[in-house]
């Protein structure tokens, strides 16, 4: 059967900073805290005011922002995995692209100024696709061309669409991640349903107050195992399960119960056919705010039963924030660097257990676990979108 | 994870239309158009659709009827019809795992504008979570799931023209991986002032007035611009062994998709049709259907020339002489372009076409001038039950479908006809 591995990656985010992989790695097991008032636009008149910003294409280029971190981490990945794309059949290259989104700076930009006809160019540009077109055309992909919205499960749902996309035969290598920026229209729409944090992110903590927005992009290579091989590339770990499911209840909110989370979990966790024994790390989609982490805590206890308690599960989130489209990739990473270091990386900020967050969530320190060959990565989103990864080494 | 064998069929359809709220009103408009072509009307100019309610799929206790969007009322209405035709409609059951799959495209750009707006005015108690919400893609899928009840997979696709197309690809494949047994998957576009000042300013919209008179054939071998049009439109997706399990009526197989890639550019280059080709021969090779036993070909072509010349040039490469003998449908005369749902609304046309006997909008090419001409005659039976299905976004992807659709003939009975066509699927490129 064909087995699906990742033999690249690729990101930028406020932890790192562009300068590679080890770096945000690094940052991830020293519990660094990356989120600080916002700096791109003015914030006087929201209640939050902080959250993570990349340094790098900070000013007004002529591409979308979105154009660039994408470029820039899809570079690394490429480079990272010593794909040749020459020697490569174009037509069984294909690339995924999950963004909540996308372009929305140059829609600012358009819808914000007075003279909308010298803009008209760049909104030609402004449709989600037109990333996943630009990046095809830039890089010769003529394989699968998808571009993903399923909210906060963006990123992990691109990664699973990829996945499928290879078993399913119509490609042989698959780029796969997501993207968002920093933007005020995200900003401001978090801000007015009361979701961000003015402090520290604390994930399943009693005192937690919410998310803080960031931003980045992460792009993972799928390849089949035997081409992968044949390149005698390093291989960073095994896509061995995915599922995504429908919540079903409510809009804005998650269901209280984690239904369909739990449903997510058990669908990717029976897709990769292992024994909940076998789960050794649990990144949480935890983003801080009340509802999400007491229903993300519902789900484990759901899916896993009793196992629950003996998993450790943990919420990059708390350093990093959340990058929106680009949080189930960045994510995902975070599994396969785990599973390679055979490390945790920690929840920071975490103070005071809260009565229905009752499980283990690493907290403020890393943990090493000699034993860590499987991690699962868990997202969830606005619509009650669930999507859950399963990862082996 | 192993592949379905048994065959995905196509058991409901749903569609709101310029032409139609429903798909006897769509069908029976789209035929009567045909008799008076010629001049455009508002319609054609632009396919806004009226206003409609969608009180019936509701439940009486809702609060949501008094501020649903337009194009939530569009979803609603065809995802209630493709439900109400496949018999699933009240076997929450049924629903309650099977997988929604949506493509959307540019139907919130004006949410996301009216709330942008909003963060304008530099007021934030002016801010509406509400509409911060829907400007997310999702949550129009999100909204159709909570209303219908869909608790299975659910993904949205935000893809342009091929939205939907890409849609149906996921679908099967849910189903394929089993993963789902039934899936709803649909397209939904509005047309708002911003997205028609966008592809205004970029020129690609037809500069025709209301009142010119337009000849088809010249429209068809020398596109102009296409017309933004609104529309949804649903299909119900499941396993051959499911739908008959629970005595279904089913419309024929989806017997593959495909998809390519072209890097398109505002001066054609013969590079440019490779996509549709790519799409077109992997789908051929993927359903194990030959160039001849495609019967009819319901063409992307959206009177853009760039999109168009891209397509009618692939075909004739993949289909050499063939072509003119293979009837091509050319519904978006009529329809417009409905970007997001186009796929699936070529996909209705297409089955109610020829399970009616009468194919949509058909031209054929002319072996003397290699111009389209009208095509006269009527589907005469036993006529194509092997269809291809096409679509092409401004941004270089393309898609191909093949289509065998089930009409009761050739001697064989219903069953028998439909294990014959869902026997021609071929899954040895799977698992």
């Amino acid at each position: 059967m064909t087995e699906v591995v990742v033999s690249g990656i690729g990101l930028i985010s406020p932890m790192d900073q562009g300068k590679g992989k080890d770096s945000f790695w690094d940052g991830l097991c020293a519990g660094r805290n990356v989120i600080h008032p916002i700096t791109f636009f003015s914030t006087d008149q929201y209640p939050a005011r902080v959250g993570g910003e990349i340094e790098l294409y900070s000013s007004n280029g002529k591409r979308d922002r979105s154009f660039s971190l994408a470029c820039f981490a899809l570079d690394k990945a490429i480079r990272d995995a010593g794909l040749d794309l020459e020697s490569i059949d174009p037509a069984r290259i294909g690339l995924a692209v999950g963004t909540i989104l996308g372009q929305i700076r140059t829609g600012q930009r358009y819808l914000g100024s007075s003279s909308r006809k010298l803009l008209r160019r760049r909104m030609s540009f402004y449709p989600h696709h037109a990333l996943t077109g630009y990046l095809a055309r830039r890089y010769g992909f003529c394989g699968p061309n998808l571009t993903i919205s399923t909210a906060c499960a963006s990123g992990s749902d691109a990664i699973g669409l990829a996945a499928l996309e290879i078993l399913a035969g119509r490609a042989d290598i698959m780029l796969a991640g997501g993207v968002d920026v920093m933007n005020e229209f995200s900003f401001a729409g978090f801000n007015c349903l009361y979701a961000l944090t003015d402090d520290l992110v604390r994930p399943f903590d009693r005192d937690r107050k919410g998310l803080a927005l960031s931003e980045g992009a992460a792009f993972l290579i799928l390849e089949r195992e035997d081409i992968a091989r044949a390149r005698r590339k390093k291989i960073y770990g095994r896509v061995l399960g995915y599922d995504n499911h429908n919540d079903a209840v409510n809009m804005a909110a998650p269901d209280p119960e984690g239904n369909g989370l739990a449903r997510a979990i058990e669908g990717a966790l029976r897709m990769a056919s292992i024994s909940l024994f076998d789960i050794g790390y649990i990144n949480a989609h935890g983003t801080g705010t009340s509802y999400n982490d007491s229903m993300e805590t519902n789900a484990i206890k759901k899916a896993l039963g009793r196992f629950a308690y003996s998993v450790p599960i943990s919420s990059i989130k708390s350093m990093l924030g959340h990058t929106l489209g680009a949080a189930g990739a960045l994510e995902a990473i975070a599994c396969l660097m785990s599973i390679n270091h055979r490390c945790i990386p920690p929840t920071i900020n975490y103070q005071n257990q809260d009565a229905a967050c009752d499980l283990d969530y690493t907290p403020n320190r890393k943990k090493h676990k000699r034993n860590l060959e499987i991690a699962v990565s868990l997202s969830s989103g606005f619509g009650g979108q669930n999507a859950a990864l399963v990862f082996s080494k | 994870m192993r592949s379905n064998d048994t065959g995905i069929v196509i058991t409901g359809l749903g569609i709101v239309s310029v032409l139609g709220n429903n798909l006897p009103s769509h069908w029976s408009n789209f035929l009567a158009e045909e008799s008076f072509m010629g001049i455009r009307d508002k319609t054609k100019l632009s396919g806004y659709i009226g206003a409609f309610d969608v009180d019936e799929y509701l439940s009486p206790s809702t609060s949501l009827r008094r501020r649903l969007s337009k194009t939530e009322k569009l979803g609603i209405a065809a995802l209630g019809q493709a439900l109400q035709d496949s018999g699933l409609y009240h076997s929450r059951e049924n629903i309650s795992g099977a997988a929604l799959v949506l493509g959307v495209d540019q139907a919130i750009e004006g949410i996301k504008a009216n709330f942008y707006r909003q963060v304008l005015s530099g007021d934030f108690n002016e801010l509406s979570p509400q509409d911060f919400i829907f400007t997310t893609p999702n949550c129009l899928g999100a909204q159709l799931s909570i209303i219908f009840g869909f608790r299975g997979p659910g993904i949205t696709f935000t893809q342009g023209n091929v939205a939907s197309a890409r849609a149906i690809a996921h679908a099967f494949d849910l189903i394929r991986f089993g993963k789902a047994s039934i899936a709803a998957v649909g397209g939904i576009n509005i047309i708002s002032p911003e997205v028609y000042s966008v592809f205004n300013n970029l020129g690609l919209l037809d500069s025709a007035k209301e009142g010119d008179k337009i000849d088809p054939s010249l429209s068809i071998n020398y596109p102009k611009g296409m017309t933004l049009s609104e529309g949804a439109g649903f299909l119900i997706l499941e396993s051959l062994s499911g739908a008959r399990a629970r005595g279904a009526k089913i419309y024929g197989t989806v017997s593959g998709i495909s998809f390519g890639f072209s890097p398109v550019s505002k001066a054609y280059t013969s590079k440019d049709k490779e996509g549709i080709v790519q799409a077109m021969s992997a789908v051929l090779c993927l359903s194990d259907t030959s160039v001849e036993e495609v019967g009819f070909i319901c063409a992307s072509a959206n009177f853009s020339p760039l999109l168009d010349r891209l397509e009618i040039e692939g075909l004739k490469y993949l289909f050499g002489k063939r072509l003119f003998d293979i009837p091509v449908g050319f519904p978006k005369f009529l329809l417009g372009e409905t970007m997001a749902a186009s796929s699936v609304i070529s996909v209705i046309n297409t089955i109610q076409g020829i399970v009616e006997g009468r194919m949509p909008f058909p031209f054929i090419l002319g072996k003397m001038d290699d111009k389209f001409h009208p095509y006269q005659s009527q589907v005469k039976s036993p006529g194509p039950n092997c269809c291809m299905v096409n679509s092409i976004d401004f941004f270089g992807t393309c898609s191909s479908m093949i289509l065998k659709i089930l009409k009761g003939q050739n001697g064989l009975n219903f069953e028998e006809e439909c294990m014959s066509l869902s026997g021609t699927t071929n899954y040895k490129n799977m698992l």
